[in-house]
């Protein structure tokens, strides 16, 4: 198979440049160098006038093309009216104030997050239990030549903004492997080479210092 | 404040009240983006569905994530980025793939005398274009659209795609070439 995208461009290098030309948004210094080459260069000027006419017919397209539903712009702008409203504490008044102030401490004896809590406490714990239990120390592990470098696993979720390319330098700078994911959660598996605990603790600090791309890390046991 | 309050205001300051939890802001910068980005989304993942809900996704990422944009790209990069990560997960998760069209036909240059709408009228041209445009590859049709209608500079279709800028050049010019040999056929095949 042949990506002709990888091939060499079969004209001229400012050529290459036209529709960016046609849609002026080159740098200055390129587009002057490209109406030089069209004021002696035929075959780009006849080029031009093919992405023009192209141009016209996208757009014709593009217009014409179908809009989402309204069902999705209101759900979006509802959520994100109750997100900003729930950070911005705004100030009442009066009895209003009051009965704000009522429903909170009302609401502190109606235990309905509790149930919730207690069971992410006692399955975080018991998480942890089981990890610090069945995670291999250097000395448990047995290696041969003939097998790979150690690996441990490691369940991340990346911001929702982060790129493909800084996820990419992410996962090369901890010299990991994507093996599975996204789950229904966002969360992938990276493989990362650690021969002990401490090398496996240092991976999972290094990712952790990237809160602006990940937003967690956690070991899986083996 | 309502969103038409933000009117007539840059995308780089709507970006930064929207990292302020201006909800109007939000919603202005919304009205802006949505059809863009569905389209552009509708594109990569050829479901109308699940572009629906790669919008949704992507536009409460850029409610939340507002504060990380850096100013060092485009909004509409910034945006498009978060909605092509989204819509590279979405694809993931339904089993369905990208890179999903060959690209490997031999490419025939056609004849730069002919014209393909010379012959036919301005709505059957369009109808043609659109026509042609669903036989490209989604890479080709993707970076059709950030040219010819995001109007987004080179440099940053390529960090976008994560791809070097020559490549987007030659991709470009190869897509624009497979465009019009497929619109030459169409045109031929409605004279027949």
């Amino acid at each position: 198979m042949v990506e002709p995208d990888t091939q060499d461009h079969p004209i001229h290098a400012e050529g290459a440049l036209l529709p960016w030309y046609l849609k002026g948004t080159l740098r200055e210094d390129e587009r002057r160098r490209v109406d030089q080459h069209l004021s002696s260069c035929a075959a780009c000027r006849a080029e031009l006038e093919e992405l023009a006419q192209l141009n016209v017919q996208l757009h014709e397209v593009y217009a014409a093309q179908s809009e989402p539903s309204i069902r999705i712009q209101r759900a979006v702008l509802a959520q994100v009216q109750r997100e900003a409203s729930e950070k911005s504490a705004k100030p009442v008044t009066g009895s209003a104030w009051l009965n704000e102030l009522d429903g909170w401490f009302r609401s502190l004896f109606i235990p309905r997050w509790a149930p919730a809590l207690a069971v992410t406490l006692l399955v975080a714990q018991l998480g942890l239990l089981l990890w610090s239990l069945t995670l291999p120390t250097l000395s448990d592990q047995v290696t041969t030549r003939g097998l790979g470098a150690p690996t441990v696993r490691l369940r991340v979720v990346f911001q929702e903004t982060a790129s493909e390319r800084q996820i990419r330098v992410l996962v090369q700078g901890v010299h990991g492997r994507i093996v599975d994911g996204p789950a229904l959660d966002g969360a992938y598996i990276i493989e990362v080479p650690a021969g002990d605990l401490a090398a496996a603790q240092k991976k999972v600090d290094a990712l952790r210092n990237q809160p602006e791309s990940i937003r967690r890390v956690e070991p899986m046991t083996p | 404040m309502d969103a038409t309050h933000w009117h007539d205001v840059s995308d780089p300051d709507l970006l930064a009240a929207v990292a302020g939890r201006d909800a109007a802001a939000f919603e202005r910068l919304y009205q802006l983006y949505e059809k863009r980005v569905y389209q552009y989304v509708c594109t990569l993942v050829y479901d109308p569905t699940l572009a629906e809900e790669v919008v949704g996704d992507a536009m409460m990422a850029v409610w939340r994530g507002a504060g990380s944009f850096s100013r060092s790209s485009r909004v509409s990069t910034w945006i498009f980025g978060i909605a092509r990560h989204k819509a590279l997960d979405a694809l993931r998760r339904t089993g369905r793939h990208y890179h999903d069209v060959a690209l490997d036909e031999a490419l025939e240059l056609p004849n730069a005398q002919e014209s393909p709408a010379e012959s036919v009228n301005r709505k059957q041209v369009t109808s043609l274009t659109q026509l042609a445009l669903q036989t490209l590859s989604r890479e080709h049709q993707e970076v059709l659209r950030l040219v010819f209608y995001e109007e987004l500079p080179y440099e940053e279709i390529a960090e976008l795609l994560s791809i070097p800028t020559n490549t987007v050049k030659t991709r470009v010019y190869y897509a624009k070439q497979r465009l019009k040999h497929h619109l030459q056929q169409l045109a031929q095949d409605e004279r027949v």
